[in-house]
């Protein structure tokens, strides 16, 4: 489980980024961790990994304080960053130097998602594209067996192909004890995959639901016409026409539209969130 | 504190250390070792005398100063590159080891290296020279001094490594020059308030003078000698403990 209690940041001679943030994530689950330029998403995902330390408040990971950077806990959390740079080196040659370092590392799984991802093992890092990089570290963070796999902006320089190969595999790595945080602004991307959305906004945590219970809950219309507007949660000009998110009062499950929920959150999350809350009151 | 340490997970980290950078150090040692080799071929060649042989050794040992502290301030480039630190601080190894790893390889593994290479060097200028005798003594005290000189000193530039982020080599002659003029000038205006115009007289009976000598012969060599480079050290480990990206 990671647990961050009260937590109190501030880069240097900067405003306060995280004022009292508190978010607790339990194992079993893809967290799509969502929010806009500058909202702290990598803060936060650098506080879960031990690589920034809160002023105040706790941070803790499967029992331990992120910031002491313990090696049983780091053993179970792999971070695939944004930006990175591999030394120039064959592929074989990276994960035999690195492995090492993970007593549950699984050579088997990594050469699986090395062919799902097209790449050989005799190839040297330095003649990789972008996209290629990223998705050999992503099939090296898999194949660690961490039980927290924290990805911050994993589709970024993926082709299209390379996304849909990407939500195939993070859904078929998922079991119930692992945590996996993908942070991204991307939010198509992760259609179909994560099970609850985290949405950050100036530090602050504006919405955290279970996919499950927004499809229960709301509704994505891309016409508007007709329905009340009482029934309207948020709505935007989309091709001429307006779409936006209603209450779901068919009783069935929606097919969740996450760039539509995030624009929804962004612009007007307390009225998102109030329906939320008083749901089960109201119907 | 409360250090982990790990024998096995150490080697591993060692290892992974020298092969990352395994390319940077052929080429290195290519390039100072080439230049050493040819100059040290032409100078016992062209002036066979032992004084030249002792003048190649003591370059010798200025490039194991130059190249050693250098060497020491790239120890942490990984961390202290903004797109490999992530996996740097995130590798499943403690603190302790990271620091024990890093001194071992800047430390005793480079001066070992380099020990074995100068062997080599002065045996071929020796041997050049036509003075192959001349090898028993051109490392002699002198020598051993020096390498104790740069155990301790190495420690300076290895906080330098883990406390500045690029060009940490720079950095930390940066800052023994300013801590230098703050000594001289704190040194400068208490020996201008003490022995001044209206100033301590240093009395007849020689305590003052028996006071500094032993400051001078007894306390501040301890203090190079013993306390120095743990310092160092204990400041290093408290600064990887604290460092964040």
């Amino acid at each position: 489980m990671v647990e961050l209690k009260n937590v109190q940041f501030r880069y240097k001679k900067k405003r306060v980024l995280f004022d009292n943030l508190t978010l607790t994530l339990y194992p079993g689950f893809i967290y799509g961790l969502l929010g806009k330029n500058g909202a702290g998403k990598s803060s936060l995902l650098k506080h879960v990994a031990g690589l920034l330390y809160p002023n105040s408040g706790e941070c803790n990971v499967f029992g331990y304080k992120a910031q002491t950077r313990n090696p049983e806990m780091l053993q179970d959390i792999y971070v695939v960053p944004e930006e990175f740079a591999l030394p120039n080196m064959s592929l074989a040659a990276y994960v035999k130097t690195n492995a090492v370092f993970y007593s549950r590392f699984n050579y088997e799984q990594l050469n699986s998602y090395l062919v799902e991802f097209e790449l050989t093992d005799s190839a040297n890092l330095s003649t990789l594209s972008y996209g290629q990089k990223k998705k050999f570290l992503i099939a090296i963070a898999l194949a660690t067996n961490a039980r927290l796999l924290i990805l911050d902006e994993p589709t970024n320089g993926l082709d299209i192909p390379s996304k849909s190969q990407f939500r195939k595999i993070m859904a078929s790595a998922l079991n119930e004890e692992k945590i996996i945080i993908i942070s991204t602004h991307q939010v198509r991307d992760l259609e179909n995959l994560i099970d609850n959305i985290v949405v950050l906004e100036h530090g602050h945590i504006i919405f955290n639901r279970n996919m499950a219970e927004i499809s229960e809950k709301v509704a994505f219309e891309y016409n508007l016409a007709g329905i009340p507007d009482d029934e309207v949660l948020y709505a935007e000009e989309l091709h001429g026409r307006k779409a936006g998110i209603v209450k779901n009062l068919s009783g069935h499950d929606s097919r969740v539209d996450l760039e539509l929920l995030f624009n929804g959150i962004i612009k007007d999350a307390e009225n998102i969130d109030k329906h939320f809350t008083n749901y089960s009151y109201e119907y | 504190m409360n250090p982990v340490l790990d024998l096995k997970r150490l080697g591993y980290f060692i290892k992974r250390q020298l092969f990352l950078n395994i390319n940077a150090l052929w080429i290195a040692i290519g390039a100072v070792g080439g230049a050493l080799l040819v100059i040290s071929a032409l100078f016992a060649y062209f002036n066979p005398e032992v004084d030249t042989l002792f003048g190649l050794r003591n370059l010798y040992l200025v490039v194991l100063f130059g190249a050693g502290f250098i060497f020491t301030s790239m120890v942490f480039n990984e961390m202290n590159t903004p797109q490999k630190s992530v996996t740097f601080l995130t590798l499943p190894v403690s603190t302790l080891e990271r620091l024990l790893g890093a001194w071992l390889v800047s430390s005793p593994v480079f001066l070992l290296l380099f020990g074995a290479f100068m062997l080599l060097l002065t045996l071929i200028s020796t041997l050049l020279a036509g003075q192959p005798e001349a090898l028993s003594y051109l490392f002699d005290r002198d020598v051993l001094i020096c390498v104790k000189v740069y155990l301790v000193t190495q420690t300076i530039f290895f906080v330098g490594a883990c406390a500045f982020k690029g060009n940490s080599f720079l950095k930390t002659l940066l800052a023994l020059f300013v801590v230098a003029m703050i000594i001289t000038a704190y040194s400068g205006s208490l020996g201008f308030l003490l022995f001044g115009k209206a100033g301590v007289k240093v009395g007849p009976d020689g305590e003052f003078k028996d006071t500094v000598e032993y400051i001078f012969t007894k306390v501040i060599p301890f203090l190079f000698w013993y306390v120095l480079a743990p310092f160092m050290l204990v400041v290093s480990y408290y600064k990887l403990r604290e460092r964040q990206v």
